[in-house]
């Protein structure tokens, strides 16, 4: 009996475990939203920007959704910008969100280590030094697109023969943060070299503390887009 | 320069070891004397053909960039992009110019392009769009010492460069840090870079096999942190000194001895990744 316990706890916190990534902080807080990979920074002023809803762009899935994660695209740079800034289009804003990802000992192992370490991509003598990863959105909002964009001619026939035709609906926008936690007495380098794994460029003045947050302000990091058909 | 770890080298030192012993033993020290010679000379020839030997660094940079850059592909050598208040249509790295690029394999069966400046662009060809885009991971080399005295690095296998750093003065480097700082991608919408191509095709001829389509270029900086027991000015600065000749380093080097001792040189903004058609 206390077997069977413990298996239902383990396959409920098995089933529950949700590794820190973007795609699982959309997938649960901002659902319809999939992930833009690589983020970009958010332009609202350049009417050529790629990321402009309205916008007919080449979409390519390099990872399909599961149930705790959204699906990944990126973009071979095809596209064509609707005429207009995204200063032009109404701001929605969302609440903020975070996913946590706890390295415990006893649990590591019931939680799917393994999962983790490729989400994160880690190996495993860089896992053991971390004690908790937590990936943050703030200041989150959405951009919409309105009306009918003013696509050009000669981009729009160029465009139609190309495989992966969407047109962006709608962006999120948002600061993104990742903490990180590390064990008693790990190096600087260690740290250095795993924080410079997970997230962005940093100095490494940075990283005498503990714990250390990389941030990134103002990324495109997620994108409602639907197949475009033209009529 | 520095060698990846060498199992091989692990046996033979065993395996003559093991001669020398019985050649002492039977010969004397003539014969051992001849022995270690023949080691010598293998051990130095056999790791590393210059002709076979291939820039680890590049290899395992297609893995960094796949993994924050999806879709995108390294370039090697980096090479510099013009600066914004540059019209000069010919300058390198114009979206919608015409390039050879040829391919060598990188980390998980990924390639990496290789470029040795051989481009062209038509005499047309528009300044692109430039947005920031998320920075890329920093990634770190690191470089231990096996207790034969041995330089390793690791993840590497024999027929493996790193940097062309000669293995005397690999000794000083405890680790290497590349760091990419303020990553931004150019690109153009999809008919002026069409209208582009179509300028550069008919301009430069069709001796060239890919149009490039988007370039993502940063400030790269590249650190050296050095051993402890390399601590005076005079010694780091003409550590520097060689570094720069050997790998060929624009920047000057800037010494940092607050912390850990290193050496910095920011190669300023290059181009590292790129997006590519192929023309037929």
């Amino acid at each position: 009996m206390r077997g069977s316990l413990l298996g239902v706890v383990c396959a409920l916190l098995i089933g529950c475990a949700t590794p820190p990534t973007v795609s699982s902080v959309l997938k649960r807080h901002y659902r319809g939203y999939d992930q833009i990979a690589p983020a970009s920074g958010l332009d609202l002023t350049h009417p050529q920007y790629k990321l402009i809803p309205g916008a007919l762009i080449v979409l390519n899935l390099e990872q399909p959704a599961t149930s705790s994660r959204a699906n990944v695209w990126s973009t071979d740079n095809s596209y064509c910008p609707p005429g207009y800034s995204i200063a032009n289009l109404r701001m929605v804003r969302r609440p903020p969100a975070a996913v946590d990802y706890r390295f415990d000992f006893s649990t590591r192992r019931l939680l799917g280590l393994r999962r983790a370490k490729e989400q994160l991509n880690l190996e495993e003598n860089e896992v053991q030094f971390l004690r908790r990863v937590t990936i943050r959105v703030s200041n989150a909002r959405t951009f919409k697109r309105k009306g009918t964009a003013q696509l050009d001619d000669d981009c729009l026939t160029w465009i139609l023969h190309r495989a992966g035709t969407h047109r962006l609906e709608s962006i999120l926008v948002g600061d993104l943060h990742v903490d990180v936690l590390f064990k008693d007495n790990v190096s600087l380098l260690n740290r250095f070299h795993i924080v410079g794994k997970l997230r962005g460029a940093i100095g490494i003045e940075v990283l005498k503390a503990e714990q250390y947050t990389s941030s990134d302000q103002d990324l495109v990091f997620g994108i409602l887009a639907r197949p475009f058909r033209p009529k | 320069m520095i060698t990846s770890s060498l199992s091989v080298l692990e046996c033979l030192e065993l395996s003559l070891k093991f001669c020398l012993a019985v050649a002492f033993k039977r010969w004397g020290r003539t014969m051992s004397y001849f022995l270690r010679a023949v080691f010598f000379l293998f051990a130095v020839t056999v790791p590393v053909s210059s002709a076979n030997a291939l820039e680890f660094y590049y290899e395992r940079f297609t893995d960094i960039v796949a993994r924050n850059y999806p879709g995108w592909t390294p370039v090697a050598p980096f090479f510099e992009l013009p600066t914004a208040d540059n019209k000069d249509p010919e300058a390198k790295g114009r979206i919608g110019g015409v390039w050879n690029f040829g391919t060598a394999p990188g980390a998980g069966g990924r390639v990496y392009f290789v470029q040795a400046g051989s481009y062209c662009n038509g005499p047309t060809t528009p300044v692109a769009y430039s947005g920031r885009v998320q920075p890329l991971g920093n990634f770190v080399y690191r470089i231990e010492y096996r207790a034969t005295g041995e330089i390793v690095v690791r993840g590497a296998t024999p027929d493996k460069v790193i940097f062309r750093i000669s293995a005397l003065d690999a000794q000083y480097i405890r680790q290497i840090a590349v760091n990419i700082r303020n990553p931004r991608e150019y690109y153009l919408p999809g008919n002026r870079y069409s209208a582009a191509l179509t300028a550069s095709r008919a301009y430069c001829g069709g001796r060239y096999n890919y149009a490039l389509k988007s370039v993502i270029a940063a400030n790269v900086e590249i650190k050296f942190f050095v051993v402890r027991s390399v601590s005076s000015t005079i010694e780091l600065s003409a550590f520097r000194d060689r570094l720069k000749i050997n790998l060929g380093l624009k920047a000057a080097g800037n010494i940092s001895t607050e912390g850990e001792p290193a050496i910095v040189f920011d190669e300023g903004v290059l181009a590292f990744a790129v997006k590519v058609e192929p023309l037929q």
